[in-house]
């Protein structure tokens, strides 16, 4: 019975290169591997615009933050994702962890573990009309997800931007002139934006709400809404 | 849809439904698919780009995806993994771009800009980030206890009878879930690797 002394993955056929493979990579898993952050509303609807164009029928949205149930903050581990649609637990305990012996993955369910895969608040503001903005307004919140630092905006009564211009979301550093202002994406309403990595919000305190011209990749220096995060 | 019920156990080895309908071009596919996968792929995006180009990163992949659905093979590998297979090579495209601007900076006489050495190695490491999202993908979809098993097989080299003994389960089932763990962390690799330059 030669088979008996078969390793389970010679049984399936693994060969020693993707046995290999998949040591190298399971072995070097990290928490970052298995953290998701839904994209910005703005995606889809671009998407769906342009299939649209091509003469696809688009029913309506399909925003992964809609599907995972979030509220907030779209930062979630995976486990969290995963839960939520199948009701599968992946979260363990610390004790239950420590069985689970895929080094990278085990890092990660501690990591989520011991924050409780929990926000936390950092700052928060309410911008302020810079211009002609009419009845609009917003609220801004800096939440913290582990190591993630991420605005979620949420905007009233804003009118679409006009033909070939759009509303861009930016971090400005009013106390250093030289400090170029950080753009976290165009939007067109209620959004999340992750900060980027190197990003310092103590610095790059104030959120601004600018429109923008097509294919202009500055910030334009016409701000509508303004706020300094305390 | 976000509530759509399940209507089909996923096929393990030919692909689930939706990515079936996906590759038959069914129109409410992609908003499933996005709903599904746009997380991943922006969370990849993100990992290497700043938010705005990751957005637009995220936007172009499902678009590429959905205009070249006739080349996606769901018995080679899931959605998810061909996704990132995508993903990362428009990664790699938007790094190298800025390596060329780098360049003419570097021509002009500014200070030493990014060597082919550099963009290699940058092209590797986004290769390696998207093999282990795609793997960490994979591993959610298994059972506790399937991963350990998965473990034992792939850092201690066990027999299915040692593991049967090691976790106390019966030998029948720690072959089923073996296998199917093995298979579901192939399939997943299968399609980051069914995607070409």
């Amino acid at each position: 019975m030669s088979s008996r002394d078969r390793s389970a993955l010679e049984e399936l056929g693994v060969t020693s290169a993707e046995r290999t493979r998949l040591r190298r990579a399971l072995d070097a898993l990290e928490p970052d591997d298995e953290a998701r952050v839904d994209p910005p509303a703005e995606v889809w609807a671009g998407i769906s615009a342009a299939l649209n164009d091509d003469g696809v029928p688009m029913t309506g949205a399909a925003h992964p933050g809609d599907v995972a149930g979030t509220t907030g903050t779209t930062v979630v581990r995976l486990g969290e994702r995963r839960a939520r649609r199948r009701h599968q637990a992946w979260v363990v305990g610390a004790a239950a962890a420590a069985a689970v012996l895929i080094a990278g993955i085990a890092l990660a369910l501690r990591d989520g573990s011991s924050s409780g895969g929990g926000t936390e608040l950092v700052a928060a503001a309410t911008l302020q009309p810079l211009g002609p903005v009419g009845e609009a307004s917003a609220d801004v919140e800096l939440v913290r997800t582990d190591d993630h630092l991420e605005l979620v905006l949420e905007a009233r009564d804003m009118t679409p931007a006009p033909a070939g211009r759009h509303y861009e979301l930016w971090l400005l550093d009013p106390s250093n002139p030289s400090a170029e202002p950080v753009s976290l994406g165009p939007m067109t309403g209620s959004t999340e934006a992750p900060v980027p990595d190197g990003v310092d919000p103590d610095e790059y305190d104030v959120v601004d709400i600018s429109l923008q011209e097509a294919g202009q990749e500055e910030h334009s220096g016409n701000s509508l809404l303004r706020g300094t995060l305390t | 849809m976000a509530d759509a019920p399940q209507r089909v156990a996923p096929d393990p080895t030919g692909g689930s439904p939706l990515a079936h309908r996906f590759a038959a071009g069914d129109p409410g596919a992609i908003e499933e698919v996005y709903a599904e996968h746009g997380a991943l792929v922006h969370s990849f995006c993100r990992r290497s780009l700043d938010a705005g180009r990751a957005a637009d990163a995220t936007q172009d992949v499902f678009l590429a995806a959905w205009r070249s659905r006739d080349r996606y093979r769901p018995d080679a590998g899931t959605l998810a993994g061909w996704l990132l297979g995508i993903a990362r090579f428009k990664v790699i495209d938007i790094l190298r771009a800025e390596g060329r601007h780098a360049d003419l900076v570097d021509a002009a006489g500014a200070e030493a800009g990014v060597t082919p050495f550099d963009r290699a190695v940058e092209a590797s490491d986004v290769t390696a980030i998207g093999e282990r999202m795609v793997l960490a993908e994979a591993l959610a979809g298994l059972s506790e206890r399937a991963r350990h098993m998965i473990h034992l097989a792939f850092f201690e080299d066990l027999t299915h009878a040692d593991i049967a003994e090691r976790t106390g389960v019966p030998l029948g089932t720690v072959k089923s879930d073996i296998r199917r763990g093995v298979e579901h962390l192939r399939r997943h690799l299968g399609g980051f690797d069914d995607v070409e330059p």
